[in-house]
């Protein structure tokens, strides 16, 4: 009788794991993509699912589970800079959709994101590219809602006038 | 009032702030401006392409095996620490535990010694059951119209072998009854009887003996021990013989000797072993049976030559009288002498000397205050918090070797856990 009970959590908790890695991989790769690099990503993504699934017993369900998944992934990013003992790299990647978009460089909107302080860069990325609500990036960092809403506003601040100077430089 | 703009474009504001805040913005340029700014820039950035994310099959591939994994070394870690709980509780229980099981070995040890008593008080009873009397054994009880002494004495069996005068006196032959009851008419008779001979109620018919008792009692007050030693002796219809309490600078010593009843000897020793600790005890007895009946005997032949003696007295005449009452006076002073050695025998049979020595590191004087008894039971208990605390320190290490492989094989798993 233990041995079904047993046998019938351990399904339990595995189709709650696999659901979570089909639903949330890809945000959670991109999230980590953004602070360890791209040919990191895949490592810190699969170490944050096993971190996961290992402390799945003691996730309450206060929060979203994305959120609680980026909250570890945020973390293992974190540990892994430090083991490697490298700064936090800059976000690779390149811009598509429609041409009022492409009016922003991607080579310059690196670069103005580098910028940015970490604790900047990390709520731009979070909210704009991860898509994050205010809440849940609160959460994460563990810093009040006001917090999130100063960081981004003067994040945008800078990377405003970083772009605006390039612009001119360009021109 | 600015920083509100990147709220108010992601729409984080509450609906009565974003009313107020659009209006705002319909008035400043540069605000427009700066918010027009805002959303290229957002937009961009949302339009950014991360690359195609990899790995997820290779992760699935890692969850299944790491569960399998995770879920044996989870239960060998969980086993791991539940041996180690299990160990460490068994120590402690062990080392609660052996105090306890000191304290019942003593405990033990004082049963035996309770029931070495009763064993005593046993075979004291059966020896008290009634049996045939002796000539020597005549009980003998006040009477209350003459105020001397009667003896009821019948001779029915002889089983002590006492002396060839004795033998002489008391055969139990129907004649020897007669005249055993004659003698004893005349020596109850006897103008110079001293006071009577009373015989204990309860020893053994023609059985004397005479029973001592020593103890040795560690106790906390030695004058309150005494006191309750008095009431023992009283309250068993016993006497003190002597008590002497003595102080010394590392406790002191009390020596009391009553005697009891032969009867209660065996209650008197159980209540003194009740008023601490025992530390030594010991049980005697002496038979003085021969000794009792010899005397008897004698006392009865010089009872019978006193008669004798009378007698002639009463026939003779001129200076014949004055020899005859020299004689008298002779065998008057006998038969006293043996009337005295009858009686003490007897009391001797019938009351048990018991020596009681207590010793104690409190002399009872009224020194000892709350706040000292409280320091001696406080320092007591921290002491043996800390024995405890040692035992349990010394059968920790002494069985490292079983326990600390499991910690060890516990932590390397945790820690490839981990990392």
């Amino acid at each position: 009788m233990m041995l079904l009970v047993q046998e019938k959590a351990t399904r339990t908790a595995r189709l709650d794991i696999d659901q979570l890695v089909r639903d949330h991989y890809n945000q959670v790769f991109q999230f980590c993509s953004l602070r360890v690099g791209y040919h990191h990503a895949g490592d810190a993504a699969q170490e944050s699912f096993l971190i996961a699934q290992r402390s799945l017993s003691k996730f309450r369900g206060e929060s979203k589970p994305l959120t609680w998944l980026l909250g570890i992934a945020h973390n293992e990013c974190r540990r892994m800079n430090r083991v490697a003992k490298r700064e936090e790299p800059l976000p690779e990647f390149q811009t598509t959709g429609s041409s009022e978009a492409n009016l922003v460089d991607r080579q310059v909107l690196r670069l103005a994101l580098a910028g940015l302080s970490v604790e900047h860069r990390e709520v731009v990325v979070m909210h704009e590219m991860d898509g994050l609500t205010y809440e849940e990036i609160a959460t994460i960092l563990s810093v009040p809602v006001g917090t999130v809403k100063s960081r981004l506003y003067h994040a945008f601040l800078n990377l405003r006038k970083c772009l605006q100077t390039s612009m001119e430089v360009q021109s | 009032m600015n920083e509100q703009l990147k709220s108010f474009l992601d729409g984080e504001m509450d609906s009565v702030n974003s009313i107020e805040f659009e209006k705002l913005l319909g008035e400043t340029p540069s605000l427009l401006n700066e918010a027009e700014d805002f959303r290229l820039l957002s937009a961009t950035l949302k339009t950014v392409d991360f690359g195609t994310p990899y790995g997820m099959e290779e992760l699935q591939a890692k969850l299944n095996s790491k569960q399998t994994i995770q879920a044996s070394n989870k239960s060998l870690w969980r086993r791991a620490w539940l041996f180690s709980g299990s160990m460490v509780g068994a120590l402690l229980v062990i080392a609660i535990m052996f105090p306890v099981f000191a304290q019942s070995k003593s405990a033990a040890k004082r049963t035996q010694l309770l029931a070495m008593q009763r064993r005593d008080k046993s075979s004291a009873d059966s020896l008290a059951m009634p049996a045939s009397p002796m000539p020597g054994d005549a009980e003998m009880t006040k009477s209350p119209s003459a105020g001397v002494a009667s003896a009821d004495a019948t001779v029915e069996s002889a089983p002590v072998a006492a002396s060839p005068m004795v033998e002489a006196k008391s055969m139990p032959s129907e004649s020897g009854k007669v005249e055993f009851e004659r003698n004893m008419s005349q020596f109850q008779a006897s103008p110079s009887s001293t006071p009577p001979v009373v015989g204990p109620p309860d020893t053994p018919a023609g059985i004397y003996v005479e029973r001592q008792g020593d103890i040795q009692v560690k106790v906390d007050n030695l004058l309150q021990t005494v006191d309750l030693v008095t009431g023992i002796a009283k309250s068993l219809d016993g006497f003190i013989v002597s008590s002497n309490v003595s102080r010394k600078e590392d406790g002191g010593e009390a020596v009391v000797v009553f005697r009891v009843p032969t009867s209660n000897f065996a209650t008197a020793m159980t209540k003194l072993q009740q008023t601490g600790e025992v530390l030594s005890l010991n049980n005697s007895s002496q038979d003085i049976t021969g000794e009792t009946v010899d005397n008897t005997s004698r006392m009865f032949s010089w009872a019978d030559e006193e008669q004798r003696l009378i007698e002639e007295l009463k026939k003779a005449k001129g200076n014949d009288k004055w020899r005859i009452r020299a004689e008298l006076n002779q065998v008057r002073a006998n038969l006293e002498a043996y009337r005295a050695s009858v009686k003490s025998l007897r009391d001797r049979a019938k009351y048990s000397t018991i020596t009681a020595n207590f010793v104690s590191g409190d002399t009872g004087t009224g020194n000892s205050s709350w706040a000292k008894d409280s320091l001696k039971g406080a320092t007591g208990g921290l002491s043996e918090i800390g024995r405890i605390l040692g035992s349990i320190t010394i059968y920790v290490l002494v069985l490292s070797p079983i326990w600390l492989p499991f910690v060890i094989v516990g932590l390397i798993i945790r820690s490839r856990n981990r990392g």
